[in-house]
């Protein structure tokens, strides 16, 4: 099962006619999201679940159950759009606040059995510099969230996105 | 001669009200700047109002300090760079400092990258960042200033002195002076303690929750 977090507003989706099976789940943006507020409930309240009410909420538990996180975002100088990091924020209760140690350096454990399968696509004007920083800040991510294996593409425009999604 | 470094905006990034790393690492680099330093805060905890907007225009040094979310910039601060993009001139400088909850002040590095694109995106002046790990300490200066958190006090004290010459920093990182394992134990205990205040016991922590349609 795949969870799709993506910017694109409804006739970009639409357009994109990307492949999508009865158990994905589609994380898109209806006005609602609020930002994460710092406050760890999700690791010491409610453990793997955030304590904003908005309909986000779940996004740890979605991971748990997840094989793929397919991450499809305008380049934003380097990051993910507002929206989709803004998601990934709200999304930390999928890991354990405890720490491990990978290559020498502190990371965070894992709460869940799972592993993912994390693609990232990032779309729009981006520079070489702003690619290789995305590259970069995606690798990252891979590492905190336990995925196995990570792939990353950037595409000019929306109408290459279904060739980039096997 | 152009005088360093004009008016500068103190900007916490952090979308916590109170008590953030962020807020107690401006706070500590506040009282080492000149005394008659012009400062505009700025808090951006969530949106970015047109008020604090028309301010950060008008600031010739900006110094943004935020947490380390996922890798990156906070969403909330994200979203507040990309409505300042065109609002900014090309005379401003652009200084980070970025803290995480790693050990490692290094792990901050691609997000003090983005902080770049952003000025160059911006088209003003990016002047580097550093990057501070153990960020479960940085509210603690009054009593490991001395102590652990010297290194970060140093760092601190050079970047005042590299925003009034106006000088570039490119990245630098620096963390508190403690083993690792000292600080990995400490904050797990914190983390077992704030549970056990929200009445959970330690296992809790562990929980694994179904979401809504696997219920």
């Amino acid at each position: 099962m795949r969870i799709i977090v993506h910017d694109l507003c409804s006739p970009e989706w639409q357009a994109a006619n990307i492949p999508v099976a009865e158990q994905d789940v589609i994380v898109s943006d209806d006005g609602t999201l609020k930002n994460c507020i710092g406050c760890f409930g999700c690791w010491v309240k409610t453990p793997g679940i955030c304590v904003i009410h908005d309909g986000y909420q779940h996004m740890g538990a979605y991971l748990g159950t997840a094989d793929t996180l397919l991450l499809i975002s305008r380049n934003c100088c380097g990051s993910q759009s507002p929206f989709v990091k803004s998601v990934l924020d709200r999304s930390i209760g999928y890991i354990h606040p405890n720490f491990r140690t990978i290559n020498g350096e502190m990371h965070h454990r894992k709460r869940f059995s799972n592993t993912l399968k994390l693609h990232a696509i990032f779309y729009g004007d981006q520079t070489d510099f702003e690619k290789n920083t995305a590259e970069a800040l995606v690798q990252a991510q891979a590492v905190n969230l336990a995925a196995k294996s990570v792939k990353v593409d950037f595409i000019d425009t929306l109408q290459q996105l279904s060739g980039v999604i096997a | 001669m152009k005088r360093y470094p004009g008016t500068i905006a103190l900007i916490c990034g952090s979308p916590k009200q109170t008590g953030s790393s962020s807020a107690a690492v401006l706070d500590r680099l506040r009282e080492k700047l000149p005394e008659k330093t012009p400062i505009t805060d700025i808090h951006i905890a969530a949106k970015l109002t047109a008020e604090n907007a028309e301010l950060l225009k008008s600031c010739d040094t900006l110094l943004f300090a935020f947490p380390l979310y996922v890798d990156g910039i906070p969403g909330h601060l994200l979203r507040a760079l990309m409505q300042l993009e065109p609002l900014m001139r090309s005379e401003q400088r652009v200084y980070g400092i970025i803290n995480c909850g790693f050990f490692e002040g290094r792990q901050c590095q691609t997000a003090a990258r983005i902080l770049e694109n952003w000025a160059a995106r911006s088209s003003c002046n990016y002047m580097g960042a550093i990057g501070l790990g153990t960020g479960g300490m940085l509210t603690l200066f009054d009593k490991y200033g001395e102590g652990p958190l010297k290194p970060i006090e140093t760092r601190l004290t050079a970047l005042v002195a590299d925003i009034i010459s106006g000088q570039t920093i490119g990245f630098e990182h620096t963390q508190a002076s403690l083993p690792k394992i000292v600080y990995k134990l400490a904050v797990e205990m914190n983390w077992r303690r704030s549970a056990k205040r929200n009445g959970l016991k330690s296992a809790d922590l562990k929980r694994k929750p179904l979401p809504p349609s696997r219920q």
